[in-house]
């Protein structure tokens, strides 16, 4: 056993406001195999740093909730400049829907196209007819910018007439207003009239666009309560795991029957691949993250990407959203830890390190008051730089803090986690040691 | 003549005990966006002069110039902000830094509060750090930066972008900082709280009203435009975040109306200027 070096410690105790609860906390699978890091470190400190923050006497809870629940009233889509010009559809199914309209840039020639390098996701069959758009796209040679499109050029057609209607758009704003925000720089929005209802309508622009440009539209439908209610369990994964998540088509608290759900996962670069849905019950699924998908920045996160469509009539109910999460490479194994309260020393952990790099344990250290409750002390952190091999690493406390609290034996740690802070990925959660 | 000496003498150590002796200083942090010049392009110096006349010593504010069209913890951004606020504690002595965000800068200063043993300098930081006040924080993420960053199969597989997707505006899509919360971040539900009070000011509302003076505070072109992309977001939002995201980390310091001149609303762009007495408002908490 070979016991890392410390030097240059540096603890200081602070005081913390709010509160502590655990309500996500989980415990990682660790039985996927450690692999090596590919990327270099993302920092380079290799200073042990020791910090403790009190925390305000919280009662312990740990109710396992979902990590994430994020619900969907809008659906976006990409389209051509040629299709605009024949028309694209619109499915609305709520009065007075927003659309925004956003030009794509192109890149240089030279640029890497990222992906699969063909120009060309794999799709699910029945996608193509689904989704505008994705049928015939050419690629482009040159990096420029598509023209923005000008709401006054368009035009709105019920489905199957050929004249467009009158007073279906309001709030028109073009590009030079929304530039002025600089997060919807070449994009226009307008609202549709809620005279004209509901359905499946045509929007035709009357602009000279080149065919090949690219537009990205998206429709919300503010206040509808037919949403897509997605939720996981939790966010962060290791290489090789399986992603697990709740995908429903809901109108208000009825799930809508009928539903289709189609979903991609696309990686920090840009990789996007269509995976196959393993439906559990009651709306929850599950994917096989794709081997070898993509390359990560550190921090950068996976995204799962869910349409769903549900036949309303002769009507089509659309929605998207998505969910983040982390794919961590397993640089480092968590073999043993043990509360030792001794001295500075909170707890003592054995970490089997594959790649050299900075990591961070961190916990909550809880006591016992005097009616015999478990109340929060202090949040502490202690990261190292680790070379490969097995490392023996102590997660030290701020005994001021302690003292303190007044909160007696017997003690626990909880919330702990290991975090390989060189990839900012989160290798081991537990709720309590 | 000794009678005015123990006065004096009086004077001094309540001062000390007090903590009014405490050096303080004010730290302004700008949002999303590589500043240069924060001081006249992002805040404008009417905001900034006003405010610190709040610190018993109005020299001792730094206005921070970083690059965060880059994510939270990048050298350029958090590693940046570590360097400026590092320097201005060691060089003017500061042990009670207030620091002042908007939008975006919340979460840089989130991110060294959340993450004490990234850098050796993040502890001196949080140690000096009396309190944040972070005004409109995009805590939760905005739904508008998920809409350009919603590309779809072709449009990633290409490797198209959005010319305006930085990485700043990828992270504060509503998604990924619902993962940042639950794995890199504290202070919002559920999670281990921040070791220093983070204390948002919400903007509840766009007023574009041509006929109403309110709406030319801060310039009434940013006042439409918000109010546009306010159609994308909840009721109670400034334009650019709805209020349950300024809200979502810390605690909440006051809601615009509650305090403003008129209960006038601040808008996304009008939380960082000198817009319904919130100069004062901002003051007044200083000195307080």
């Amino acid at each position: 056993m070979k016991k890392t070096m410390i030097a240059g410690l540096i603890s200081i105790s602070l005081m913390s406001v709010g509160s502590l609860t655990a309500d996500e906390f989980e415990v990682n699978s660790m039985s996927v195999p450690m692999q090596h890091r590919d990327a270099p470190s993302i920092t380079r400190e290799h200073q042990p740093i020791h910090i403790s923050f009190a925390e305000t006497g919280e009662v312990w809870r740990n109710h396992q909730t979902a990590a994430v629940a994020l619900e969907s009233n809008e659906y976006w889509f990409q389209a051509s400049g040629a299709e605009l010009k024949r028309g694209v559809d619109l499915d609305i199914t709520a009065p007075e829907p927003l659309v925004r309209f956003s030009s794509l840039t192109l890149p240089d020639s030279g640029q890497s196209l990222g992906g699969n390098q063909t120009g060309l996701p794999s799709l699910q069959p029945g996608l193509m007819g689904k989704q505008p758009g994705l049928s015939s796209v050419s690629r482009a040679q040159n990096s420029r910018r598509a023209n923005a499109i000008n709401p006054d050029q368009l035009e709105i057609f019920r489905e199957g007439e050929v004249q467009p209607m009158r007073a279906a758009k309001q709030n028109m704003i073009n590009e030079a207003q929304l530039a002025s925000d600089t997060i919807f720089q070449r994009s226009g929005a307008m609202k549709l009239n809620a005279s004209i209802g509901t359905g499946r309508f045509k929007m035709r622009s009357r602009q000279s666009l080149r065919d090949s440009d690219q537009y990205l539209i998206n429709i919300k439908e503010k206040g509808s309560q037919k949403k897509l209610h997605m939720s996981a369990p939790r966010l962060s994964l290791l290489s090789g795991e399986a992603i697990t998540f709740g995908a429903q088509m809901k109108d208000r608290n009825r799930t809508v029957s009928g539903a289709d759900y189609l979903a991609y996962v696309v990686s920090p670069d840009g990789e996007t691949r269509s995976v196959k849905l393993s439906a559990g019950k009651k709306g929850q699924w599950q994917i096989d993250m794709p081997s070898g998908f993509g390359s990560t920045r550190p921090g950068e996160l996976h995204e799962l990407y869910i349409d769903a469509y549900a036949a309303e009539g002769n009507n089509q109910l659309r929605r998207s959203g998505k969910i983040a999460f982390s794919v961590a490479t397993p640089t480092a194994h968590l073999e043993d830890i043990q509360l030792v309260m001794d001295g500075d020393k909170l707890a003592d952990s054995m970490i089997n390190v594959t790649s050299e790099g900075r990591y961070e344990l961190r916990g909550t250290l809880f006591g016992t008051d005097e009616n015999g409750e478990m109340r929060s002390i202090m949040r502490s952190h202690s990261a190292y730089w680790l070379t490969p091999g097995l490392q023996q690493v102590a997660l030290k406390l701020d005994q001021k803090i302690l003292e303190k609290s007044g909160l007696k034996a017997p003690f626990a740690l909880k919330s702990f986690e290991l975090i390989d802070q060189s990839q900012l990925g989160v290798l081991h959660r537990q709720a309590e040691i | 003549m000794m009678k005015k000496y123990l006065t004096l003498m009086a004077l001094s150590l309540w001062l000390f005990a007090t903590g009014a002796m405490a050096s303080k200083g004010v730290a302004f942090i700008h949002g999303t966006g590589k500043q240069t010049n924060a001081y006249d392009d992002y805040w404008t110096g009417d905001f900034v002069n006003s405010v610190r006349q709040g610190l018993p010593d109005s020299s001792k504010f730094v206005v921070v110039n970083c690059d965060f069209d880059q994510f939270m913890w990048h050298q350029d951004a958090a590693g940046c902000l570590a360097g400026q606020l590092t320097d201005f504690i060691n060089q003017q002595g500061i042990t009670n830094l207030v620091a002042i965000t908007h939008s975006n800068g919340g979460n840089v200063i989130r991110w060294i509060m959340s993450n004490p043993t990234y850098d050796a300098r993040y502890p001196g930081i949080i140690n000096s750090l009396g309190r944040v006040i972070a005004l409109a924080p995009s805590s939760l993420g905005t739904p508008l930066a998920d809409a350009v960053n919603q590309g779809n199969v072709f449009e990633q597989t290409l490797g198209w972008i959005l010319g305006y997707g930085s990485d700043a505006v990828k992270q504060q899509q509503v998604s990924w900082m619902a993962n940042y919360n639950t794995q890199l971040l504290y202070g919002t539900q559920g999670r281990p709280s921040l070791p220093k009070p983070f204390e948002a000011v919400i903007g509840s509302d766009v007023d574009s009203a041509i006929w109403d003076s309110d709406s030319y505070c801060g310039g009434y072109q940013y006042q439409v435009s918000l109010e546009t992309t306010q159609n994308w977001l909840d009721n109670c939002s400034d334009g650019f975040l709805e209020c349950t995201s300024q809200a979502g980390a810390g605690s909440v310091l006051f809601y615009d109306k509650s305090r403003t001149k008129g209960k006038e609303p601040l808008s996304h762009h009008q939380s960082r200027r000198n817009c319904f007495r919130l100069d004062t408002i901002l003051r007044s908490e200083i000195q307080g």
